[in-house]
């Protein structure tokens, strides 16, 4: 490898071996841990949507228990999507300008228009569309500011007639089939963003989007998983097992494919070996041994598919409280490494230098605005949205005609709901 | 009541949407700026703006509008490539605003800036080694400006005691070379009213 | 007494004083020309063409170029931020059992070779070859940079140079990502990217860029494509040299040349 990276002519500089270009010799990469929360909050958007449009558009009944869950956490992560985006920015106070004067060759141009489109006419119209019936019913029934806002989402529509909800399940159902590319679309896009980087081996080829969609359906049916069981141990709900087991497959195959198209990835770049690939192979070792080998493919790949493999053949002989115990495990681990691999991503292509010849090393800080802690906040913040919008609109104390999480028979205290 | 024979959730989307399209057509008018697509995807005003900056440097060729002779010198010799501000900085405010405000001297090792022997430089650059170890390799490892005037460099320096020219109005001092005692480290300003510090 | 020296000395001071005069007008013109904070209203892009070509073989890295850019364009001091820097390229001599021609290849740019640069660590019987690359944006015209702007603050010119737009400027960081030769960053004062535009307010103007001005070797080769002067230094350049550019098959067209540039300069 010391043939292959320079060794430092004058005094080592702090921050960098080898031959870097100047403006690369900073202490800070130009993309932080901002960037590397952008993509995987979309991912987690678009995968909790594809969940649900599995049931209202693939009919999997199975998963009728997650449906309006999977909607409210793409909505909850959705609210939150552009906030590390505005932190990041040299000026936030600019930003209006990215829909005002789109440069349309560019990919990061069409965010305001996919985010906007993405969260008014798929994620809140499909929201609503599912939701209406109980908006007029609740709107009726409750008192206050509960009670105004279920009035207020009503839009003024009171008719609930069969016609009138029959209409609205065909119209859910084309917001569905138009959801599912629009999902791609809102990730994809991002994955696009590095694709589209020639200037930068690390990201610039065709599979980039790709690999950024699949990991992040793997990542969204993951996060169902977690706060479906979080939700029903903190309600002390019997979990649908049922439900559980075919995420848990959806899972396993989205992981076997993501897996696989992501390791094409690392086997053509070593086969091919183009130039560059021996730096990116020392930068992979040396900066980002942790977060690679251990968090995206050990924990986040390798252990979720082999304990969700066994569970595929052999389901019936794991008793139901080990299942619900490894899927959450599992489903972390999913959650963990599908973070880990969009820090190897927007890092590792920043810790080689385009001169081909160097490996920078940068600090990533505490407190900042592209410190960590702020980025801890800005991964919590869409749990507590999702927190409240449960407690708004997926309330045990509410009779809905509606998916709802889990049985409610045996809790004995809430009034009688079916499953369509 | 329905309009349209729509139904009614139908319409309030449809009213809904149309005035958020409206909304954005409006916005996007009103906030655009006024010279963009002037020459291309961009605002037309940056090109005025950037071209609105005050230089810094004045360029040879200001300086040679003042200082003719020196620039006559210059050209005689090895040196007529080089621009006066790479030694002697960036033409200074005061220096303009008030000529007799003179500028600061190169400081001393300014010539080693580009004539230290150096492997990485082209072959046929005149470069001198300074301090080498072999003592026979050894140059002169004094100052530069006792043999050589800067602005002429194949020219020596007068000797002090001969009678040298009434300089020119328009010509500052500096073609008397100053003895300097080591030239590895900056020498302090003189201006032509102090006198020539011995060491 | 018609003593001939004091004559001499009346005449040639008349003479300086007249000289002084006569070059009072051109220098104030000069000076109002390049103190003024209005643009050239005779100026128009569509008329020039600028490029910049480069001589790997004249640069001596004495880093005047570097030093007049930050002086000029008021560059933020820090070592991390540089619109044109040079690298020093160390070619060493095969270990003396092995079966290559040429050995490792050490490449430096202590804060981009400002202030000349400092004696290289590896001893001069070890050399093979060494030589000074000044680099700065290499006048693409097919930028990637402009290509991914996502509102249109940096865009091709007209008349080739590559400008960043500070008021519009969302520091959004793509462009500095996109540029292959490493030659943008962002300001952290203006929190907007900044890369070298030429010195487009002086080669407006009738001035050289600064980098231009101060090289002491004519290694850098400045002009208008479009008003070729007499002996023009680009035609020179090209019909002198065979040329190469950075990267060609990343299919940005740079329009910067370099005259003598070795296989190991990225």
């Amino acid at each position: 490898m010391s043939m292959l990276i320079a060794t430092a002519i004058t005094e080592v500089a702090p921050h960098f071996e080898g031959y870097v270009y100047p403006n690369e010799s900073g202490s800070h990469p130009l993309w932080g841990v901002l960037i590397v929360l952008y993509p995987y909050i979309t991912g987690l958007v678009a995968g909790a949507f594809i969940m649900a449009s599995l049931v209202r558009v693939f009919r999997v009944k199975a998963l009728e228990p997650v449906y309006r869950l999977s909607l409210l956490t793409a909505l909850a992560f959705l609210l939150c999507a552009t906030l590390p985006l505005l932190f990041h920015l040299g000026h936030p106070e600019r930003s209006y300008q990215i829909m005002i004067t789109p440069h349309l060759t560019s990919p990061m141009a069409i965010f305001g228009f996919v985010y906007a489109w993405y969260l008014m006419a798929v994620l809140l119209l499909e929201l609503w569309f599912d939701f209406r019936e109980d908006f007029v019913t609740w709107g009726g029934t409750e008192k206050g500011f509960r009670g105004f806002i279920y009035r207020m989402f009503t839009v003024g529509v009171s008719d609930v007639s069969e016609k009138s909800l029959a209409l609205d399940h065909k119209l859910s159902w084309i917001i569905s089939i138009m959801g599912i590319p629009s999902a791609f679309l809102l990730h994809g896009y991002v994955g696009f963003i590095f694709g589209s980087i020639k200037a930068n081996p690390w990201w610039g080829n065709a599979i980039m989007p790709i690999i950024f969609i699949l990991s992040a359906m793997v990542s969204g049916i993951a996060l169902c998983v977690f706060n479906y069981l979080v939700l029903c141990w903190i309600r002390r709900r019997p979990v649908d097992m049922r439900c559980l087991d075919v995420m848990g497959m959806y899972l396993f195959y989205g992981l076997v494919i993501d897996a696989t198209v992501e390791g094409l990835d690392w086997i053509h770049r070593a086969y091919s070996a183009q130039e560059g690939f021996d730096v990116m192979e020392y930068m992979a070792h040396a900066r980002l041994f942790y977060t690679l080998s251990i968090g995206q493919v050990l924990v986040g790949t390798l252990i979720p598919l082999l304990v969700l493999g066994v569970f595929q053949v052999a389901r019936k002989h794991i008793s139901d409280i080990v299942r619900r115990r490894l899927y959450f495990t599992c489903s972390f681990f999913v959650l963990l490494g599908v973070l880990a691999m969009r820090w190897n991503v927007v890092m590792g292509g920043q810790f080689f230098s385009k001169s081909l010849r160097g490996v920078m090393s940068y600090h990533l800080e505490f407190a900042g605005l592209e410190g960590w802690f702020l980025g801890l906040i800005l991964l919590s913040l869409p749990f507590i949205i999702l927190t409240v919008l449960i407690r708004l609109f997926l309330s045990e104390k509410l009779p809905t005609q509606g998916h709802v999480p889990h049985r409610m028979e045996e809790s004995g205290t809430s009034p009688e709901t079916s499953n369509h | 009541m329905r309009f349209f024979n729509m139904p009614p959730q139908i319409f309030r989307l449809v009213l809904l949407i149309f005035a958020i399209v409206v909304s954005y057509l409006v916005a996007r008018t009103l906030l655009t700026p006024d010279t963009f697509r002037d020459h291309g995807f961009y605002r037309g005003a940056a090109l005025v703006e950037l071209t609105g900056k005050i230089p810094v440097l004045a360029g040879k060729e200001a300086c040679g509008a003042r200082h003719p002779e020196i620039l006559k010198t210059l050209a005689k010799g090895s040196h007529k490539s080089l621009s006066c501000e790479g030694c002697h900085g960036a033409v200074s405010k005061s220096h303009l605003d008030d000529p007799t405000d003179k500028m600061r001297k190169p400081p001393a090792g300014i010539c080693l800036r580009c004539h230290e022997a150096n492997p990485s430089r082209p072959a046929g650059f005149k470069q001198i080694v300074l301090h080498d170890p072999k003592p026979d390799n050894n140059h002169y490892d004094g100052a530069c400006l006792e043999c050589h005037l800067p602005h002429d460099p194949k020219e020596a320096p007068a000797e002090p005691d001969q009678a040298s020219p009434a300089p020119d109005k328009t010509s500052p001092a500096s073609d008397k070379a100053p003895t300097e005692p080591d030239n590895a480290s900056p020498a302090p300003v003189k201006t032509p009213s102090e006198p020539n510090k011995e060491p | 007494m018609n003593d001939p020296i004091p004559r001499r000395r009346m005449l040639g001071t008349i003479g300086g004083v007249f000289a002084g005069l006569l070059s009072l007008p051109l220098a104030r013109s000069i000076k109002r020309k390049f103190r003024s904070t209005a643009a050239p209203s005779d100026y128009d892009p569509t008329q020039h063409k600028w490029l910049m070509c480069l001589d790997v073989d004249k640069c001596i890295g004495c880093g005047l170029c570097a030093d007049a850019c930050k002086t000029e364009n008021h560059v933020p001091e820090a070592t991390h931020y540089f619109r044109t820097w040079i690298e020093r390229y160390i070619i060493r001599k095969p270990a003396s059992a092995s079966d290559q021609l040429r050995g490792e290849v050490l490449v430096d740019s202590p804060n981009g070779g400002r202030g000349g640069f400092p004696p290289a660590r590896v001893p001069k019987e070890d050399i093979l070859k060494s030589f000074f690359v000044p680099k700065l944006c290499n006048l693409c015209e097919a930028s990637p940079c402009t290509q991914v702007c996502p509102v249109g603050a940096t865009f091709d010119a007209p008349d080739g140079a590559v400008l960043v737009d500070p008021t519009y400027c969302i520091g959004c960081g793509f462009c500095i990502q996109a540029c292959p030769y490493g030659c943008r960053f962002l300001n952290p004062d203006t929190r907007t990217a900044e890369k070298c535009t030429l010195c487009y307010h002086r080669i407006t103007r009738g001035l050289k860029p600064a980098c231009v001005e101060v090289c002491p070797t004519q290694a850098r080769v400045f002009g208008d494509l479009k008003h070729p002067v007499e002996n023009d230094p680009l035609q020179a350049f090209v019909m002198k040299n065979k040329v190469n550019t950075l990267k060609p098959y990343l299919g940005t067209k740079p329009r910067v040349l370099y005259a003598n540039l070795d296989k190991e300069v990225r």
